[in-house]
């Protein structure tokens, strides 16, 4: 019997302590009264029916696990209740759905034991909120615990990330289209690190970067490897479908029937991690292509601007022929620069400055064939610096687009000019294009970023600019003398032949090729800033 | 060939959304030639199946007989004769500079052909070719009675010299994008004689238009159009390139 007044106040509150019930809490991971979950969607394809598993309703092994202590449950008179007005999460207790599919609450049965819940959530960056209440016997509530859940936002790649797989188009259509330099280059450069998709399993589509952009779901411990299916619907539909399965969901936004060129995921990239007026986007940012009147497709704008870690930004592609954005910018590892990457930008006047300083008399056979399908009718390097209707053409370009759309980057992508490396870059009107504009020398900003073997690569269009025809000139080319003084020091530059196939074809290496990178970070740790609410 | 088949093509033709043939006994003799010389060549290239398609969509017939510089008969027959939807005839066209005196073939097809957007290639592929034989085939299409074929040669006489006339008329054209086109052939060639129209061109209710006369204006005259009234109105213009371009003339 304790004697004093002090001590009997004590041994007071702890009768009453172990008479009132223990507050509502979760257990998330072995923390204890946890306010947030973290989890990756259920969209795979484990049982790989071509659905995903989310509307399966079966419970699989996408979920992620929060706990009810037993010291909680013991007690008795709880209630469990979902605020997901979106009804896209699922409560699984014992292998049965307890919340969701339209069930607002559960009352969660006594037990002596901790009770384990799996969280199952159908949409990606989606937001709900679990609620654990103790009620009186009137039903009153008399405490609370609330759980945020999250799913993960979809997070696509960007080029300093690892690269782990390339897809690459292998075409064999005859002397006349055929891509064999590049899948030769390839292959040696990055060895099982690349699949040669085959043309003709493809129904002849060779552009595997516009079907698809490939990303990843991630929470704690899992990872999933997404592929964002363009509405393009060509004959690559078949590959982007072929990579759904367990732990790697497919989803596509809109109607095939309303795709226009701005749903081509060519349109669709990502920068580095930047900072922005002093919001850091650890992620980088998303963007793509658009003019008044035309973008992608809403559902896909809207889709994107709700995963709010990459945050989009639009840029003009009106002035294009394709009108996608890799056709002028792209983004190179660097670091020995702060920001870790250099921007490569198309750039008309650095290609006037390079020519106007060559020799004229250059023979340039790749240019010369006259028409559409395997060159561009110029002769010689004369014939093209002195086409006045292309120099003004170029001018227009440079001074209309280009240099505002680099303004638009430098505010949108917090850069400053010397972030930008200024690729030589001439652009003609296309034809069949209503006046729209495409590269006429192969664009070399369209490249990919790899690495193998302890090196970064990148793949660049042999631009041709040169007497020679094949890859044993290059040395003699101008074009891949200034681009090769652009480039960050550690890169090796890889410069292949996509004439035939992509350039005369209206695109470029970039276009012909599809990259899967290992994901980097926590967004749940480094990136709430940008999650709303 | 006999008037009987003649009607026969034609009505073929109309019935699969063909060009209609004007004279459709040169090319077959043509055809015939090349049956003779060149035993396949014909069947190649009425069977042959696109090889792919350019990024926007556009199929590419780039089987090795399409290539061959005598096999252009073939591939202008079935152009014209095979109902084929407007973007495989336009791959099929796509071919027509790959052999010599394309340019005679060239003005026959204008001519002949009925769809409007393969006019307008036919006159860029004369456009491209930077070819002063091509003047006629650019002004005859100057006044085609569709717009965007006009515009196509707006925009080629840009590249082929003569046809001064013509191409000032084009500057009046009802079409907007005709108007436009042709203010950028005329600023590529420092025609300073237009420079009354295209200032006047500067308050046209099209932003095409006016940012085009804007341009050439800046080409034919030089930066000190930034002093001029209308120049300096478009200041306010609602269109941000319009606005841009002007904020560079002024500048100091």
């Amino acid at each position: 019997m304790l004697r004093t007044r002090w001590g009997r106040w004590t041994v007071g509150v702890a009768w009453l302590g172990a008479c009132a019930p223990p507050a509502p809490s979760f257990v998330v991971d072995g923390e204890p009264d946890a306010r947030e979950l973290f989890v990756v969607p259920n969209l795979d394809d484990d049982d790989e029916d071509g659905r995903p598993d989310w509307r399966a309703t079966r419970l699989d092994e996408d979920v992620a696990t929060v706990v009810l202590p037993a010291d909680v449950v013991k007690a008795g008179s709880l209630q469990l209740s979902l605020d997901d007005p979106a009804g896209r999460v699922r409560l699984w207790h014992d292998g049965e759905v307890v919340l969701g599919d339209d069930v607002a609450t559960w009352e969660v049965p006594e037990s002596t034991e901790d009770l384990a819940l799996q969280v199952e959530v159908g949409r990606t960056a989606h937001y709900a909120r679990l609620a654990l209440r103790r009620l009186d016997k009137q039903g009153e509530q008399k405490d609370v615990a609330w759980l945020a859940l999250r799913s993960a936002p979809l997070i696509l790649n960007h080029h300093l990330l690892p690269t782990e797989h390339v897809w690459l188009m292998a075409v064999e259509g005859g002397a006349q289209y055929e891509n064999r330099q590049m899948v030769r280059v390839y292959d040696e450069v990055l060895g099982d690190a690349v699949t040669f998709v085959d043309q003709r399993q493809m129904d002849f589509d060779v552009w595997v970067q516009d079907e698809m952009q490939l990303g990843n779901l991630t929470a704690p411990g899992v990872r999933h490897d997404h592929v964002l299916d363009s509405i393009r619907d060509r004959g690559l539909d078949a590959l982007a479908k072929s990579l759904r399965g367990p732990d790697a969901p497919l989803e596509t936004y809109g109607k095939w029937r309303d795709a226009n060129t701005y749903d081509s995921f060519g349109n669709l990239e990502v920068s580095p991690p930047v900072t922005v007026a002093g919001v850091e986007y650890p992620y980088g940012r998303v963007y793509f292509g658009s003019r008044v009147g035309a973008a992608p497709h809403e559902d896909v704008v809207a889709f994107l601007y709700d995963q709010a870690v990459q945050a989009p930004v639009e840029l003009d592609t009106s002035w294009l022929c394709i009108g996608h954005v890799d056709e002028y910018v792209s983004f190179l590892p660097d670091p020995s620069r702060d920001k870790g990457f250099v921007v490569a930008f198309a750039d008309t006047r650095a290609a006037y400055t390079l020519i106007d300083g060559l020799d004229g008399e250059t023979a340039l056979p790749r240019y010369a064939p006259e028409g559409i399908e395997q060159g561009h009718g110029y002769g010689t390097l004369e014939d093209i610096r002195g086409d006045a209707a292309l120099r003004a053409l170029n001018d227009d370009v440079q001074r209309d687009h280009l240099d505002p759309i680099r303004e638009q980057m430098k505010e949108a992508f917090g850069l400053t000019d010397d972030d930008f490396v200024f690729f030589p870059t001439l652009f003609e009107e296309a034809y069949f294009c209503d006046g729209g504009v495409a590269a006429m020398t192969p664009g070399m900003v369209n490249l990919v970023v790899a690495d193998a073997g302890g090196q970064t690569h990148v793949f660049m269009a042999d631009p041709f600019l040169r007497d020679g025809t094949d890859e044993t000139t290059q040395a003699d080319d101008p074009l891949i003398a200034a681009v090769n003084a652009l480039l960050p020091a550690h890169l090796v530059p890889h410069y292949v032949d996509d004439w035939n196939v992509y350039h005369m074809g209206l695109g470029e290496v970039h276009c012909g090729t599809n990259t899967r990178r290992t994901p980097a970070g926590a967004w749940w740790e480094d990136a709430m800033h940008l999650v709303t609410p | 060939m006999k008037a009987w088949t003649h009607v026969i093509w034609l009505l073929a033709g109309l019935a699969l959304g063909a060009e209609p043939v004007a004279g459709p006994d040169a090319l077959d003799a043509q055809l015939d030639d090349l049956r003779a010389h060149a035993p396949g060549l014909v069947e190649a290239i009425s069977g042959a199946a696109p090889s792919g398609t350019t990024r926007h969509g556009r199929p590419r017939f780039l089987d090795e007989a399409f290539a061959d510089p005598r096999a252009w008969p073939a591939i202008e027959a079935r152009l014209l004769r095979s109902g084929e939807a407007e973007d495989v005839r336009q791959g099929l066209l796509a071919w027509l500079p790959h052999h010599e005196g394309w340019l005679e073939d060239a003005e026959r097809l204008l001519h002949d052909l009925t769809t409007p957007s393969l006019r307008a290639s036919v006159v860029q592929l004369a456009g491209r070719s930077r070819a002063a034989e091509a003047v006629g085939i650019l002004s005859y299409a100057a006044v085609d009675t569709d717009a965007l074929v006009r515009a196509s040669a707006a925009r080629g006489l840009a590249r082929v010299p003569g046809a001064d006339k013509t191409l000032r008329s084009l500057l009046m054209d009802p079409s907007a994008e005709v108007r436009a086109a042709a203010a950028f052939s005329v600023g590529v060639r420092g025609d300073v004689a237009s420079s009354e129209v295209l200032e006047a061109l500067l308050a046209d209710a099209s932003p095409e238009v006016r940012l085009a006369s804007l341009r050439a204006l800046e080409r034919a005259v030089g930066r000190e159009v930034g002093t001029w009234r209308a120049v300096r109105a478009l200041s306010a213009d609602a269109d941000p390139t319009i606005r841009r371009r002007v904020e560079r003339l002024i500048a100091p």
